[in-house]
């Protein structure tokens, strides 16, 4: 590589840098219950050794419903042992997969077409990818996982210049397998399938002694999740969301009203399932979505912005046509490595009932980037103006981010990461009342502990849900939660007003009419970028409360309880 | 010989999917196009997001065009989706804004494959590819498209001719034929339950 194109590539790093670094604290604004729960895990475990339920080092992360896989939040451990617990420390590990995802993205390309122009290309296209900088900039597992397998196929290929590269391909595999669900079935995957491909080059003497050190590497990584695998909490994720688990959700067609020979014949669960697949299968290749729609979750896209630029659709056509095309031999890896790519990455993501899901499917991301770079790099064999109008296309591209990523997602999506309740954690913190938070929508527990830096050993002490033994195994959950003076739980309200103490709670959960008949005062009300109250916090008045349930008692009917005491 | 029968039975399920999906559920001619006035949730949506900025950015992003271009945009990427022709617009027929219905069965998909896989390799089948791209840029402009949009059937139907052809060469087709001749009895019988 010349001066040239060392700047180049230093320059599509400080633009990846800026755009996943840039106001990473405050936008996302909110901090979603996920994000909380593993970090106050790693801060947990920093300090007691132990997770917030009280196991010593996890190999799966209870959470609510669900268990998390482990690597994330180990790997925050020693991020909080510099930076400190706090939302930006939280995301940057995701912010940093992201530099890494451009940086062997582009070493990949670069090795398998030995086309400089082309993978300087696709980090750029990486860099600003809205679909990556998206993951990034939250503490998502995906991302991680993603950076892990990026690096597992660099060293796959860097085997052949030496074959040590395949210790360090064992160590990536599993760590990208341990790292989130998808990767569970894609590593194995891409790793077993690039093998057979390579079988002569792996399998001879000179590679035995190696092979043997990176498969006893690579299981000892595996091994102990491996063997968690039958149960629930391993199998809780698949259960809860695969088309082909029943009891969830009928198969897309399925008529209830059918019987006889018609319900054999068209609620057949084989073809129905099978279609399903298939739909949700083709639409990650639809332009409808990648240029469209996207994901619907609002935590797993941007409002008004699509995983895709609409500019690159056209390219992207070119890419697809290069890949069915012959060419030139030189190309073959990177083209097997391609088509590899995107067919094994949507194999979890299309077996989940979600219609394009950006969290399960990311892998997909770099194919395609690919792909649309292939597109850009014809156009510019055949057009020497190619670099003028890229130019272009990318600052167009970097203001048509700006917005839904730095302006619209903190406005209209703000709910969805529970924006607020960081505010609730500082208007509560100096109270010497007890405290109610109502989680009857949420788990806002994880938020008050990750806001509040709750001591790690007590809230283990307080809070039994349940033994080590049963960890992964008893499902049950203890929805009360003690978080020193904070009780979260539902506020029970023919209890909770006759005791002095402050209840905390969303819009419909703490309503003015409420305020009016229990004898409440309002200490503090939290509002969203509209103005809207999404948290209240008040005060109860147990005296005047009883008082006013006399006078209504005898007859001296009152609509609005006068509050007399400080 | 049955070889020959299984595989023009699939070719002809393939011809009059759509042709029957539109006498089963018969279209309404709607001759209106994207240029119909500002509805009230689409200048709510506009304002509240040029009201989030006061940069000069948005003007560029965001100005008088930006409906109607939405509309457009959405109509093209509606006719570009692979869902809408294979199935019925699943998985999210639920925001499609348009009237979907059942095209093609979805294992002739698997034909359409094929034939990009053809055209891309011989540049005279661009003209079919220039012909749909034509006809769904000009589709685009109309505010329901359904029924209108029959005259993709042309050129797509024969891009699946091209593939279910090419299947032809391959030894025991007639195993795979004769699957998808099963499975697209199926498919069109299920729109007449």
């Amino acid at each position: 590589m010349n001066k040239k194109q060392w700047m180049g590539l230093i320059l599509i790093l400080i633009l990846g840098i800026f755009l996943r670094f840039w106001n990473l604290g405050e936008t996302p604004k909110g901090f979603f219950c996920d994000e909380a729960s593993l970090g106050y895990d790693a801060y947990s475990i920093l300090f007691t050794g132990k997770d917030q339920f009280g196991k010593t080092l996890p190999i799966l992360f209870r959470s609510f419903v669900d268990f998390k896989p482990p690597i994330y939040t180990f790997f925050l451990i020693p991020i909080y042992k510099i930076l400190g617990m706090s939302v930006w420390s939280t995301r940057f590990l995701s912010a940093m997969a992201g530099i890494v995802t451009i940086w062997f993205g582009f070493w990949i390309v670069k090795n398998l077409s030995k086309n400089i122009r082309l993978a300087l290309i696709t980090a750029l296209l990486l860099a600003i990818s809205p679909w990556q900088i998206m993951v990034s900039r939250t503490s998502y597992e995906t991302n991680l996982a993603l950076a892990f397998l990026m690096i597992m196929i660099w060293s796959f290929y860097k085997f052949k210049e030496n074959n040590k590269w395949l210790i360090l391909t064992a160590i990536m595999a599993g760590l990208s397998f341990l790292t989130y669900h998808s990767e569970r079935v894609i590593t194995p995957l891409v790793l077993l399938i690039l093998f057979i491909k390579n079988w002569k080059e792996i399998f001879n003497k000179k590679n035995t002694k190696v092979l043997i050190v990176s498969f006893l590497l690579g299981l000892v990584l595996i091994l102990p999740t491996v063997k968690l695998m039958t149960t629930p909490g391993f199998m809780s994720r698949l259960n809860s969301l695969s088309i082909f688990s029943d009891g969830v959700k009928k198969p897309w067609g399925f008529n209830e009203n059918l019987t006889g020979w018609k319900n054999i014949v068209f609620n057949n669960r084989l073809i129905l399932q099978t279609r399903e697949f298939g739909s949700l299968y083709v639409s990650y290749f639809s332009p409808r979505y990648l240029f469209g729609l996207g994901d619907p979750g609002p935590r797993s896209s941007y409002p008004d912005l699509a995983p895709f630029l609409f500019w690159q659709l056209p390219f992207l056509v070119g890419g697809w046509c290069w890949l069915f095309k012959k060419t030139d031999k030189k190309e073959n890896d990177l083209k097997f490595l391609v088509i590899l790519m995107i067919l094994v990455s949507l194999i979890p993501a299309s077996i989940t009932r979600d219609p394009f899901s950006s969290i399960r499917a990311l892998p997909l991301v770099w194919p395609l980037i690919i792909l649309i770079s292939i597109g850009i790099e014809n156009f510019w064999k055949q057009f020497k103006f190619t670099p003028i109008i890229l130019f272009g296309l990318i600052v167009w591209s970097l203001g048509r981010l700006y917005l839904p990523i730095f302006k619209f997602n903190d406005y209209f999506r703000g709910y969805a990461w529970e924006e607020g309740v960081e505010k609730i954690t500082e208007k509560i913190k100096n109270q010497t009342l007890p405290i109610v938070v109502d989680n009857s929508r949420g788990e806002i527990y994880s938020q008050i502990l990750f806001f509040t830096k709750a001591d790690p050993k007590k809230y283990q002490e307080e809070n039994f849900e349940v033994d080590e033994k049963n960890y992964y195994v008893d499902m049950n959950r203890n929805k009360i939660k003690q978080i020193d003076n904070i009780s979260v739980r539902p506020i029970v309200w023919n209890e909770d007003i006759y005791k002095d103490q402050i209840l905390v709670g969303d819009a419909l959960s703490i309503n003015q009419e409420q305020i009016d008949e229990h004898c409440l005062t309002v200490l503090f009300e939290i509002k969203d970028s509209e103005g809207k109250i999404i948290f209240r916090g008040i005060k109860t008045h147990s005296q005047d409360k009883r008082k006013f349930d006399i006078e209504n008692k005898i007859g001296k009917l009152k609509n609005k309880c006068v509050v007399t005491e400080p | 010989m049955w070889n020959k029968v299984l595989w023009l039975i699939l070719v002809t399920g393939i011809i009059i999917s759509w042709p029957l999906s539109l006498i089963n559920k018969p279209v309404h001619f709607d001759k209106a196009t994207i240029f119909y006035p500002v509805t009230e949730e689409e200048t709510w949506n506009f304002e509240k997001k040029l009201a989030l900025d006061t940069s000069k950015i948005k003007k560029f992003y965001y100005n008088k065009s930006t409906i109607v271009k939405d509309r457009y945009l959405k109509n093209f990427l509606v006719m570009m989706d692979l869902n809408n022709y294979f199935f019925a617009m699943h998985p999210r027929e639920d925001v499609s804004g348009v009237a979907y219905r059942f095209k093609y069965p979805f294992e002739a998909i698997l034909f359409l494959i094929i034939a990009i896989k053809i055209t891309c390799k011989n540049k005279k089948y661009i003209k079919v590819w220039l012909i749909i791209l034509a006809e769904i840029l000009i589709l685009s402009f109309l505010k329901q498209v359904d029924g209108w949009d029959f005259i993709l059937f042309f050129p797509i139907t024969y891009l699946l001719y091209l593939g279910a052809k090419d299947l032809l060469k391959y030894k025991y087709n007639w195993i795979l034929n004769l699957g998808l001749v099963l499975l697209m009895a199926i498919e069109i019988g299920r729109m007449f339950l």
